[in-house]
């Protein structure tokens, strides 16, 4: 059964089946006890706004403890039920404060951020890509994934330690390649001390010429056709005259 | 002998960048908008800026008073008081910063009004702190109040590469103050990029240099180098960011220098193998450091080394002992003594 499944039957529970009920201490039916007491009262109205309802509504999680807060992390993302949550802007300057979260249980891809019980702004979890995830469904895939990630990991640790013996193995010769170019670079860097002016330009002659993408090409006129050029207006400075 | 060096353009020409950045701040001005300009470093907003306002000063004339329509500071640097920001335009005004802050603030605001500006143009925006920021929103908004109204042209010049805004972030903030500053933004443009040039706009600009640079060159040709120019200066090491346009800066750089050297070789016009050495100084070679040492130094110690297998023909002692002993004494003390009294 969905949660809007479960919504509606709890709808219909109230309205269809209790509300039509006898009620024995006051030896009427429910739903025309109610008419007569709107009749009477009135419904109380809620004069905020529909938006602010929704989130006094919402879930509020605040963690009082220093060490268990919530934090922004990196001053752009915020954990939240194992799940990062950004908003450009926001997250930022919300950095070392403490803050308190709202959430719909059923969709949990928005969070709604709250600093000393003002609304400040809300956060949203890339990873749903938009969609729309309850907290038992996120709970589930979390579930799922630990399940998934956990095999995952054990068949990849085997080749992590045929890897690291590959490692050990070459070590000692990729150790020996190091010291050898670096002995090759110190000489190199006596050829300046070693050779006259004239015979370093042969040797630089000799050298593989540079990449490709080192060297600007060549300067080549364009080729000859009419060009539509504009002639721009020149200012000179006015020079002072004493 | 040595030929003088090239005399070099002073001056300002109008490039089709500067003609899409004025035109923002002319609107700007004739429109009182507010706009937050972004554009490439070196690209010339701040030649663009000065060449506006010196503009919009000569041709409001000095009847009745020195007027300054379009009033421009570059922002304060490392000082976040509005009063830094505050002495900058009291300057601009060509005024003296005497006296309190608290008392020159609202003298600043009548005189404002009393020199005519229509807009101000803050260059290098970037570097605004907050309390700049809160201070020209309240400046403003005072003219703005003041009987007969004087409502301002705002313009932040600010620099910039890539995607991002500078004080844009500022401004998104859901305080009240910067939804209000937010609120005064040009409507449909409030923040404006001005793009560099393009290949068609460089050969634009040289031909522009050719007619500036014609007396010391009387064959001068550089729109045949167009294309080579560009795409030297469309290089990635000058443009990271692959907008495949040319920054004025840049190709400033590259014709001056190649036109000095061949000035130098008294040559009647460019030299492309002066082209091709600019544009790899620029590119290439740029973070090379230059030596300043004493001329032929190593020639000078290469001389020495010649000289010293001489010396022992000089004089011709009686022994070679007598030879040995005498060099040894003497050396030191003859660049000692000179003089034989």
């Amino acid at each position: 059964m969905t949660l809007e499944e479960l919504e509606r039957y709890f709808i219909r529970a109230i309205v269809d089946d209790y509300q039509q009920s006898w009620d024995r201490l006051r030896r009427q039916r429910r739903d025309v006890l109610w008419e007569e007491a709107v009749r009477q009262t009135g419904v109380p109205q809620y004069l905020g706004a529909p938006d602010d309802l929704k989130l006094l509504l919402m879930k509020a999680q605040n963690r009082k403890a220093r060490s268990h807060a919530y934090r922004v992390h990196d001053r752009s993302r915020l954990s939240f039920q194992g799940n990062w949550y950004v908003c450009p802007g926001l997250l930022n300057r919300l950095a070392g404060r403490e803050f308190e979260i709202y959430y719909d249980r059923r969709d949990i891809s928005v969070i709604y951020l709250f600093v000393d019980g003002s609304y400040v702004g809300e956060g949203y979890c890339p990873a749903f890509m938009g969609q729309r995830i309850s907290e038992w469904e996120a709970k589930a895939m979390r579930r799922a994934d630990a399940v998934k990630a956990k095999a995952a990991a054990s068949a990849s640790a085997d080749v992590r330690a045929q890897i690291q013996e590959e490692i050990e193995a070459t070590k000692k010769q990729r150790r020996r390649a190091v010291r050898e170019r670096e002995k090759a670079r110190q000489f190199d860097r006596q050829r300046e001390e070693i050779h006259p002016a004239q015979v370093l330009e042969t040797l630089a002659d000799l050298a593989p010429p540079e990449r490709e993408s080192l060297r600007l090409s060549k300067a080549t006129p364009d080729p000859e056709r009419e060009y539509v050029a504009q002639s721009l207006a020149i200012r000179y400075r006015e020079k002072e005259v004493d | 002998m040595m030929r003088s060096p090239l005399p070099l353009f002073d001056g300002f020409i109008e490039t089709p960048f500067e003609h899409r950045f004025q035109g923002l701040l002319r609107e700007s001005w004739h429109a009182r908008r507010w706009h937050v300009i972004v554009a490439e470093p070196g690209s010339g907003k701040t030649m663009g800026i000065c060449d506006l306002r010196d503009e919009a000063t000569r041709a409001a004339g000095m009847i009745g008073g020195r007027h300054f329509p379009v009033l421009a500071v570059t922002a304060p640097k490392n000082d976040p008081r509005e009063a830094a920001l505050g002495n900058l335009l009291l300057a601009a005004l060509a005024l003296g910063a005497r006296g309190r802050w608290s008392e020159r603030k609202y003298l600043l605001f009548e005189l404002l009004g009393h020199y005519g500006v229509e807009c101000l143009v803050i260059d290098d925006a970037h570097d605004l702190s907050m309390p700049h920021l809160i201070f020209l929103k309240e400046l403003t908004d005072q003219l703005f109040l003041s009987f007969p109204s004087h409502p301002l042209g705002l313009c932040l010049v600010t620099a910039g590469r890539g995607a991002s805004i500078p004080l844009k972030d500022v401004f998104d903030q859901p305080e009240t103050m910067w939804m209000q500053f937010r609120r005064r933004l040009d409507g449909l443009h409030p923040y404006c990029r001005v793009a560099s040039h393009t290949e068609g706009e460089v050969r634009d600009i040289l031909l522009a240099l050719e007619h500036i640079y014609r007396p010391s060159f009387p064959a001068l040709n550089l729109q045949q180098w167009t294309g080579s120019m560009y795409t030297w200066l469309a290089h990635p090491l000058l443009d990271p960011q692959k907008s495949g346009r040319v920054l004025m800066d840049h190709l400033m750089k590259l014709v001056t220098t190649a036109l000095r050297w061949s000035y130098a070789q008294a040559e009647v016009n460019v030299s492309p193998k002066h082209l091709e050495a600019a544009a790899e100084q620029l590119t290439l070679r740029r973070d090379k450091i230059h030596v300043i040492d004493v001329p032929n130094h190593k020639n000078e110690d290469e001389n020495e080394k010649q000289e010293s297998p001489e010396e022992p023909e000089e004089p011709k002692p009686k022994g070679k002992k007598e030879e040995k002993r005498g060099r040894k004494k003497r050396a030191p003390e003859e660049p000692e003594n000179p003089n034989p009294k």
